[in-house]
């Protein structure tokens, strides 16, 4: 398994490259970043635009640029003011040495911005997640075991109507209900934007109060599809010959139930949570616009349309490192689901 | 096993949630149950004064250096103050200044090419120090190091000579050549002081302010609130500031939402979690006022929605070199009808790019809505009804391209009423969304528009330097070539006789003088239907009638908010 695991990782190393290389070409295309520079206040004149294309290395030919990004340009001299000579050493270290470079719309460190984002996004994505997970697991096995009764049919019912509720628009009747018209109805209604009340400052009362409306909303539709997919194979493995035999052998239906259809029926599940859960980090652009919850979603959207390349490639970067940990993590936890798998 | 394992897991990700929110880059608050969930703070004698203002976008940086948008110097003129404020009556009213220097003070040289200004005796940084002209040198001297990646260096790279400090109080500046903005441009507006001396040290360290932390948490200012936290995206939270020059502000606290989203805005409004909104939409303000919560400020800022048009024969459709063309569709566009079907009135028509200001030519009237002319110069002009519908001359149809940003809902319902109302008339329209990195990139990097593939584009334009008239927009030497890639002039405008007025403008320091030589320039362009202004854009703002005295001005945004109290 050792042996196993680490020539996975060895593996990783040249297509986190590739990766990130079709990746940088692809966000140096997105547009011209110095399009997004220049706010209402202030235009960028043409001698500024010069002069920051140079300073951001944005002069430079895009190979060279992903160079930059990946070994920085601290061993090599560069034209620091304009008068085409290179005559001062670069700062930029590279994100393999861990600097990923300023944010060009924030004028900070991009790793800093991403960082005040992450916790963010995973308080509210992880708490959606087990959410999820948990019913959907509950409710997908009840529905199957009562195929065709009136409860599977009113859970099939309402997992389409879920499924089929665009996000912004349930998140949008959830704050009109909870939080406009309670109130109007002098009901206690519930928080809307941010993650906590300024007044009262950053609890966990609060946090927890202001997580409810984009949980909600995040995790109605993701259940509806998450229980159909726990039905479908829970109905599958139901029917099979070993099951049947566990119950012909007298064991308990809660025992069979649990220990021989519902781990069979999960091996897919796991597959599909383990895709998901470093996706999870790049947040949601919808709930958390909607909900003003200041997360990694929010920011790759704004990041991307800005041609912030450093903060976009920062996020990017770290989702594609985690895809690859986690496609371990799952091949690893198959062994657990299945004992016949074997990784020798 | 499974059953136990999921609940295993099920509470180490719960914990772990919960000490992610308490270990998490929070700020340091008092921790605090709350009280209710929702809803505006009621004012009490002993309760504090506080008040929650939107933002529908993120401030860039608390270092003027490194910001551009309206969003970010609403910011700066609560923490930072500038020369000068302009009010909404176009007063200039002094902040950090003592008076405005003038001929008649002695303030500026009869050449035009010296300007010495005082600096107050009572403006103090938040930590005590006072702001002094070596602030002022020093923030010239970093807009222009080349170790700092500033927004821009203009105009002081333009204009200024030289920044000299002749005493604590007392600045010099001594200017290259006449320049008639530079009471508009010089440490006002989204320019402003920086404290030298927290941000000298940086500077002496690393060889830039880049990375200065100074820029996030501007923990030395000198505006009427300080900065207590700045959570990117989310809020800012100000305090008032004990040591503001005119006194203490009303406010006790001072919080700024930042929203991602327009409704969740008005949601926000309308569920008291937030006292002031900025940017309302139009569609949003019955909804507002329904409330009865509310009242409606608008304050000019001098944007205009305007529709720009390509008239460069090499790129144009051949229609557009017309001025007559141009006047037709001009005249073909019901804006009256746009405004208050779509925007419910609130907005006025424009004649000119400099619509509510003194540089507006009170002699011109809006194109007025006159589809049978519109029909007439477009026979005239050659251009004959076809089979179906759509003009055409000599095989061509005229079949323009409108090009522009794709956003909100209301620009797009205008936009298709265009296409309606043109098509009345037998212009067709062939709508083309893109994003601003594509339209606005410039011609060295593909641009759009910069490239000329449009016909007509449309955004709301304000005057790049407002309340400043001037702008290059419209010069020869700004149309983007091969050679000159950043080129701003994107419509192929290129008149002799706008270019000679405005060389004359920009340098003219006689008030009156430039008034009349903008009147003139509006003429021009107006007769030739450059550019066709579509609706005022003022800044609308919805204010929670349990506050007071909140007023704004189009220049200055917040300028007044030390007056802002609670009921």
């Amino acid at each position: 398994m050792t042996r196993y695991i680490v020539r996975r990782l060895l593996q990783a190393v040249p297509l986190l490259i590739i990766i990130t290389a079709l990746l940088f070409i692809l966000t140096a295309n997105l547009g011209d970043p110095l399009a997004a520079f220049g706010g209402e206040r202030r235009r960028l004149q043409p001698a500024d635009r010069a002069r920051l294309e140079r300073q951001l290395g944005l002069d430079r030919p895009l190979v060279e640029q992903y160079v930059i990004w990946l070994v920085g340009n601290d061993w090599m001299k560069i034209d620091l003011d304009g008068d085409g000579v290179a005559d001062s050493y670069g700062t930029r270290k590279g994100v393999l040495r861990g600097d990923f470079g300023n944010s060009f719309q924030e004028r900070r460190p991009a790793i800093e911005v991403i960082g005040e984002r992450i916790w963010n996004t995973l308080l509210l994505m992880v708490a959606s997640e087990i959410i999820v997970i948990v019913l959907a697991v509950l409710v997908g096995t009840f529905s199957a075991l009562h195929q065709y009764s009136f409860w599977d049919n009113l859970i099939t019912t309402l997992s389409f109507i879920g499924y089929s509720m665009p996000i912004f628009w349930l998140a949008l009747m959830l704050i009109y209900l909870f939080g406009v018209n309670f109130q109007r109805w002098g009901l206690p209604s519930l928080p809307t934007v941010g993650m906590y009340d300024l007044s009262v400052g950053p609890t966990v009362g609060q946090i927890a109060l202001h997580m409810i409306l984009p949980l909600t909303a995040l995790s109605v539709v993701s259940l509806a599809a998450y229980s159909r997919y726990v039905r479908s194979q829970m109905l599958e493995v139901i029917h099979q010959d070993y099951i049947r035999t566990a119950y012909a052998k007298g064991l308990p239906e809660r025992n069979v139930l649990r220990e021989h259809a519902l781990k069979n029926a999960a091996l897919p599940l796991v597959t599909i949570v383990g895709l998901d859960l470093p996706l999870l980090l790049g947040g949601t652009v919808v709930t958390e616009a909607i909900f003003g919850w200041p997360g990694m979603g929010r920011l790759f959207w704004k990041a991307s349309n800005a041609g912030d390349i450093p903060v976009t490639m920062g996020i990017l970067l770290i989702i594609a490192v985690l895809v690859v940990v986690f496609q371990l993590i799952t091949d690893i936890v198959y062994t657990y689901f299945d004992p016949r798998i074997r990784y020798e | 096993m499974l059953h136990k394992c999921s609940w295993l897991v099920l509470s180490v990700l719960v914990t772990a949630g919960v000490a992610v929110s308490s270990c998490g880059p929070q700020p340091p608050a008092p921790a605090q149950e709350p009280v209710a969930p929702t809803g505006a703070p009621e004012a009490s004698p002993s309760a504090p004064k506080e008040a929650t203002f939107s933002l529908t976008s993120n401030p860039e940086s608390m270092n003027p250096l490194y910001a551009s948008t309206w969003y970010t110097e609403c910011v700066f003129d609560l923490i930072l103050l500038p020369l000068w404020n302009i009010d909404d009556q176009g007063q200039y009213q002094v902040e950090l200044a003592k008076e405005l220097p003038t001929l008649e003070n002695g303030g500026v040289t009869a050449d035009g090419l010296t300007i010495t200004l005082k600096f107050r005796d009572d403006a103090n940084w938040s930590d005590g120090t006072p702001v002094t002209a070596d602030d002022a040198v020093f923030t010239y001297d970093m807009i222009m190091a080349d170790g700092n990646g500033v927004f821009s260096r203009y105009p002081y790279d333009t204009y200024v000579e030289s920044m000299t400090a002749m005493d604590a109080k007392t600045l010099q500046i001594k200017l290259s050549g006449a320049y008639a903005d530079w009471s508009t441009n010089f440490f006002t507006g989204v320019s402003r002081v920086i404290p030298k001396h927290v941000l000298q040290p940086v500077f002496e360290a690393e060889g830039t302010l880049d990375n200065a932390d100074w820029n996030r948490t501007a923990e030395v200012v000198n505006g009427p609130f300080t900065l207590k936290e700045f959570v990117s995206d989310d809020h800012l939270t100000l305090a008032a500031n004990e040591g503001y020059w005119r006194g203490r502000p009303k406010l006790d606290t001072l919080f700024i939402r930042i929203f991602a989203d327009d409704a969740a805005q008005l949601a926000a409004l309308q569920s008291g979690q937030s006292d002031i909104g900025s940017y309302i939409v139009g569609d949003q303000i019955p909804t507002l006022e329904d409330t009865g919560m509310f009242e409606i400020l608008t304050s000019a800022n001098g944007y205009i929605v305007t529709v720009f048009m390509n008239i460069d024969p090499k790129t144009a459709h051949p229609a557009m070199t017309d001025p007559n063309v141009r006047r037709a569709l001009a005249m073909a566009i019901d804006r009256k009808l746009i405004i208050d079907q779509i925007y419910n009135g609130i907005y006025t028509i424009p004649a000119t790019y400099w619509d509510d200001t003194a540089y507006d030519n009170p002699d011109l009237e809006p194109y007025p809505f006159a589809p049978e002319g519109a029909k007439a110069l477009l026979d005239e002009a050659g251009w004959k009804v076809g089979s179906d519908g759509v003009r055409e001359k000599d095989g061509t149809q005229l079949a323009l391209r409108y090009v522009y940003i794709s956003g909100d809902d209301t620009t797009d319902t205008m936009i298709v009423t265009f296409q309606q109302m043109l098509a009345d008339v037998g212009v067709k329209l062939d709508i083309i969304q893109n994003t601003q990195e594509v339209l606005w990139a410039s011609y060295g990097d593909n641009g759009e528009l910069a490239l000329g593939n449009y016909d007509l584009t449309q955004w709301s334009d304000g005057m790049w330097y407002f309340p400043s008239p001037s702008t290059s927009y419209f010069l020869c030497s700004e149309r983007p070539s091969a050679d000159y890639p950043t080129g701003y002039n994107w419509f192929g405008i290129c008149d002799p006789a706008l270019e000679e007025l405005w060389a004359v403008a920009d340098i003219e320091v006689d008030p009156e003088k430039r008034i009349d030589d903008y009147h003139q320039i509006g003429k021009i362009m107006y007769d030739q239907t450059y550019l066709i202004p579509i609706r005022s854009d003022p800044d609308v703002w919805a204010v929670n009638t349990r506050l007071k005295d909140v007023t704004f001005s189009g220049v200055d945004p917040l300028m007044f908010a030390y007056q802002w109290d609670v009921k």
